[in-house]
């Protein structure tokens, strides 16, 4: 049967009669009642590009949120570093002594501005009393736009005022990768590299397990108060600048 | 167009048993293709696509004549005058089929369809194609004799 189906249904065919009917039919309603072929590929491709305009819009963005361009080194004893994006905003933060990872643990500074993450942090129990006993806090940004890092130690030298013994200063980025690859925060690495051209035996072993005090008042019996990675916030091997205070 | 009109111009015949509506379900299915803006993952989607499309046509111009509560047009002979007898009766007898077992009896001999895609086609459970399919067997070999199940 399926053979003699099939030979049966093979003689029916669509003729040249009909089909011709059929395309004059078609596009004179297809005229009037919908887009041409042509018109609906332009309008998907003109979908397709704005989509593709919409995402890397929106890879440019997150580009630009994620990426870190600036940092701020918080050291006293816990020592922690704040990477920044364009945006001022926390982006992430890494602990580099067990201290500064204990800390870490119970606060979320990400995407915080950075003002904010530097209040948050200083109002932390643990940092409260290093504080209150006299212990001194660098707060030091790392920025290689001068006109942005002077700005940006401007403000935070008015939202620490209220604070006794934090020390505002910057420098650029210069050494920020080698810092960390040796387990110090940007801003303890360029104490040490001042105090390492003010007394050369010092190694990066000792300074390590110098507090950040410590290694101020190394440089200051050297170099007195008044040395240049305090006073404009230069420090060794950058020639950078910047400004601190003191309480 | 080139393609599929026979598929949708049998589909059509099978279905509403005359040439003038068979024609309008035609006009209807490839209206359809030219304003749809389905992409085709590959001619065999496209295939089924038609087939579907072509169903509904059938079934919506059905449903037309019915609510005009007109009489339909009397069956034309839709194979040439000089088709086999034979033929003839075979083309008769898959008429006088309930419209389901003709969709499936179509699709299973003709276009080669198994039942688990004529299920898919047709979105009936696959135990109740091959039960239409087994009617239809039944029906076909009662009108044409013994040899209806030949596979």
């Amino acid at each position: 049967m399926k053979n003699e189906l099939r030979e049966a249904l093979d003689s029916i065919r669509a003729g040249e009669g009909l089909k011709a009917r059929t395309r004059a039919y078609v596009l004179s309603q297809a005229a009037g009642r919908a887009p041409s072929a042509q018109a609906r590929r332009f309008r998907r491709w003109i979908w397709a590009a704005a989509c593709a305009v919409l995402l890397s819009i929106g890879g440019l963005f997150g580009h630009l949120w994620l990426t870190p361009v600036s940092a701020i080194s918080m050291d006293i004893n816990p020592s922690l570093e704040l990477e920044l994006n364009r945006f001022g905003r926390v982006v992430a933060v890494e602990g580099f002594n067990d201290a500064g990872r204990s800390l870490l643990q119970g606060l979320e500074l990400r995407f915080l501005p950075y003002t904010g993450a530097v209040e948050k942090v200083l109002a932390e129990e643990s940092i409260a009393a290093l504080l209150d006993e006299g212990l001194p806090m660098s707060i030091y940004v790392i920025c290689d736009d001068d006109t942005q890092r002077e700005e940006m130690l401007s403000i935070l030298e008015n939202c620490t005022n209220s604070h006794n013994g934090v020390h505002c200063h910057g420098g650029g980025a210069g050494h920020h990768s080698e810092a960390h690859q040796a387990g110090f925060s940007t801003g303890r690495y360029r104490a040490y590299l001042r105090l390492k051209e003010l007394d050369s035996s010092i190694t990066a072993e000792e300074a390590e397990s110098m507090t950040m005090a410590e290694l101020r008042e190394r440089i200051i019996a050297l170099a007195g108060e008044d040395d240049i990675f305090f006073a404009s916030g230069g420090c060794a091997g950058g020639g950078h600048h910047g400004k601190g205070h003191h309480e | 167009m080139e393609r599929y009109a026979d598929t949708v111009l049998r589909l059509c015949l099978i279905h509403l048993k005359n040439h003038a509506d068979a024609e309008d379900a035609f006009q209807t299915v490839f209206l359809k293709y030219a304003l749809c803006s389905v992409v085709f993952e590959s001619p065999e989607h496209e295939k089924a696509w038609f087939i579907r499309v072509t169903l509904n046509a059938c079934r919506d111009s059905l449903r037309q004549l019915f609510r005009r509560r007109t009489v339909p047009l009397e069956e034309a002979a839709a194979l040439p005058a000089d088709a086999p007898q034979r033929h003839q009766d075979l083309w008769e007898a898959v008429l006088a089929l309930p419209p389901k077992c003709r969709d499936v009896i179509y699709l299973h001999y003709y276009e080669g369809y198994p039942a688990p895609e004529i299920g898919r086609l047709l979105h009936k459970n696959v135990n109740t194609v091959y039960t239409l399919l087994h009617r239809a067997r039944a029906q076909l070999r009662e009108t044409l004799g013994g040899d209806a199940d030949e596979e």
